[in-house]
């Protein structure tokens, strides 16, 4: 297994801060504050508005996760490239 | 002999499918036993050869608990649809995996470190404060968690045989007894693949549950129907007992998931990956799968259950109905007289039984990780640094195998115990729910240090160890053990004094223990670090 470089570190942190930063929100948003949005006893499709808010925050955190481990398949492979 | 018991509720058929899944699990411990070559790093950390199918499954099994199959649909049951935001932490686990588990694995590929203080101390070069006081976190998480899966072992009983006296003692001593012998004989990989087989088990059992379910309500169409119509109170934030406050509720989602995946097991499972590539995947498989499982499983399991057993919501309170007897009871009280009712004797059987696997399989796959993981930090990290710093690995293995006999005798011994009515930890010990957050209060506070020796790397030994134990003991003042503490200590001014204190801060601002040990642990973490910084430039 190749070793990874400073930059490439540095990268590495930077892109984990990033996905932090971006996870948190989401998460603010669906457990936070932005909760109050939606908290009442009506329905969506038959469903009680907050089960589907949640719903929908874990349709877009797998968006997210699906994202970044892209990105992070794509530096890999940089790194497995990039010659000693 | 068959008990009368079981021949009347469930017949022949299940004793052989719950006896062939218990040897089942013997089997794979005298397999692992075989392969093993003996040395210590293998007894642990299989060898750090794990491959992300397994790697992942021994993750996710240890991960969820009984509190997936128990306590989760109690919750629900209790307090109705706020559950489906709580899952909501299960995705911040697995991206924890994600960031965390391949930067934790490296550096103990390069370290030959074995548990959670083997890094830390290494990094701050602490020999024996710190790993002191990693060594008790690490206790703190896993006794209250191997208590919670034995508690549920007994629960299982107690609703499986309910005209036996004492069926909840022998439920909790069987699992806990087969649990051990597994563990003893075959160290991490028996573990790990029992993990991967339970791991299975227990989601189709979660499927099949949530199947079962919305059928024997007549269909998705007319479950939503019958949702409907269950109080305001279930169908939004707080919750039917007030509890899931805002504030609560994001610090229990940020915080319990980090706590969950930085426990010593986890953290074992890290290094014994075959590398960063199988923790990735892992993580997105967690993220993913284990989160559907939880918002479209578990969910229309503890609707559900108030649809079909109303809860009794009184200005007092909020009881669970009569019949049903503690909410996390409700999935298997369902799977014994709701199944076989609403399905015909044999396919109602059927489902009861492989409910009851599942619930076991989820029991079992967490008390065998921490305890395997209890045994490695107890071994490695007191009786090889303080006892015997001169043992052979043959005797490491064994003063393992002794501390697992230890720490199981102990935590059924605190379950028997707070099973009479009259003891001090009945409360405690009431919902497994309460179980998980209170150990859960304990290893978040490893947070400090995790994210300091994987990204920042500017703390230092004072900093790291006055920031856990100031940190650790603000944590516990804000858990539900600590009133019960007070109570048994002789009435003091400071007493009384410290209960109001920690009274009036929980009504001011109402977020989980974990936060409030995370505050004073974070400030004085940093300070100290900046002062022995300049200390040491000075110097």
């Amino acid at each position: 297994m190749s070793e990874m470089t400073p930059s490439m570190k540095n990268d590495s942190t930077k892109n984990d801060a990033q996905l932090a930063a971006i996870v948190l929100t989401c998460l603010s948003l669906a457990v936070g504050p932005g909760l109050l949005l939606v908290n009442r006893p009506v329905f969506f499709l038959g469903i009680p508005i907050v089960y589907a808010w949640a719903i929908f925050w874990y349709l877009v955190l797998c968006g997210v996760a699906i994202a970044a481990r892209r990105k992070t398949f794509s530096s890999d492979q940089k790194s497995t490239d990039t010659p000693e | 002999m068959i008990p009368a018991a079981l021949q009347t509720t469930s017949g022949v058929i299940p004793i052989i499918v719950i006896g062939g899944y218990l040897f089942l699990l013997l089997f794979l411990g005298w397999l692992g036993h075989r392969v093993s070559t003996g040395s210590e790093e293998d007894y642990y950390l299989a060898g750090r050869r794990q491959n992300w199918l397994i790697s992942s499954l021994t993750i996710i099994a240890t991960f969820l608990s009984s509190f997936a199959l128990l306590g989760a649909p109690g919750m629900v049951y209790r307090e109705g649809v706020v559950f489906a935001l709580v899952s909501l932490n299960v995705p911040i686990a697995g991206f924890c995996i994600g960031m965390l588990g391949p930067r934790i694995w490296k550096l103990g590929r390069d370290g030959h470190y074995v548990t959670q203080a083997d890094m830390i101390c290494d990094h701050y070069k602490s020999r024996i404060s710190l790993r002191l006081l990693v060594t008790l976190v690490g206790v703190l998480f896993v006794v209250p968690y191997v208590i919670m899966q034995i508690k549920a072992g007994g629960d299982l009983a107690a609703v499986l045989f309910p005209d036996s006296d004492s069926s909840f003692e022998i439920g909790a001593i069987i699992l806990a007894s087969i649990t051990a012998i597994y563990i003893m004989v075959g160290g991490m990989r028996s573990v790990a693949w029992t993990d991967a087989i339970q791991c299975v088990l227990l989601i189709a059992g979660m499927i099949l549950a949530a199947i079962a379910m919305v059928a024997a309500l007549g269909g998705p169409t007319q479950f939503l129907q019958k949702v409907q119509t269950l109080p305001k109170s279930s169908l939004t934030v707080p919750g039917n007992t007030g509890q899931w406050q805002i504030p609560f509720l994001f610090s229990v989602c940020l915080l319990m998931p980090i706590g969950g995946i930085i426990q010593p097991a986890q953290w074992m499972r890290f290094y014994a990956a075959s590398g960063p590539q199988a923790l990735r995947r892992s993580s997105l498989i967690f993220i993913v799968l284990l989160t559907a499982c939880f918002l479209f499983t578990i969910m229309p399991v503890g609707l559900g259950g108030q649809i079909l057993y109303p809860l009794e919501i009184s200005e007092t309170g909020v009881s669970p109905h009569p019949e049903v007897g503690t909410y996390d009871q409700i999935l298997i009280f369902i799977a014994r007289h709701k199944m076989p009712e609403l399905f015909g004797a044999s396919l109602g059987e059927f489902i009861a039984t492989m409910l009851v696997v599942a619930i076991m399989a989820a029991s079992m796959s967490t008390a065998d990780s921490n305890l395997h993981a209890l045994s490695a930090l107890l071994t490695r990290d007191i009786y090889s640094q303080f006892v015997r710093p001169k043992a052979s690995e043959s005797e490491k293995l064994w003063a393992g195998r002794f501390f697992i006999i230890a720490a199981t005798s102990l935590s059924l011994g605190v379950v028997l115990v707070g099973q009479r009515e009259a003891s001090s930890l009945a409360d405690f010990l009431q919902m497994i729910v309460g179980l998980a957050l209170f150990a859960v209060a304990f290893s978040v506070q490893l947070l400090p240090i995790t994210i300091d020796i994987l990204y920042v790397r500017k703390g230092t030994k004072w900093g790291a160890v006055i920031g856990l134990a100031v940190g650790l003991l603000t944590a516990f003042c804000f858990t539900s053990l600590f009133p019960s503490l007070l109570a048994v200590i002789p009435e003091l001014g400071l007493t009384t004094f410290l209960t109001d204190s920690v009274h009036d801060l929980k009504t001011l601002i109402p977020i989980h223990a974990s936060a409030w040990g995370l505050i004073p642990n974070i400030v004085l973490f940093v300070i100290v670090s900046c002062i022995e910084s300049a200390f040491r430039k000075e110097s």
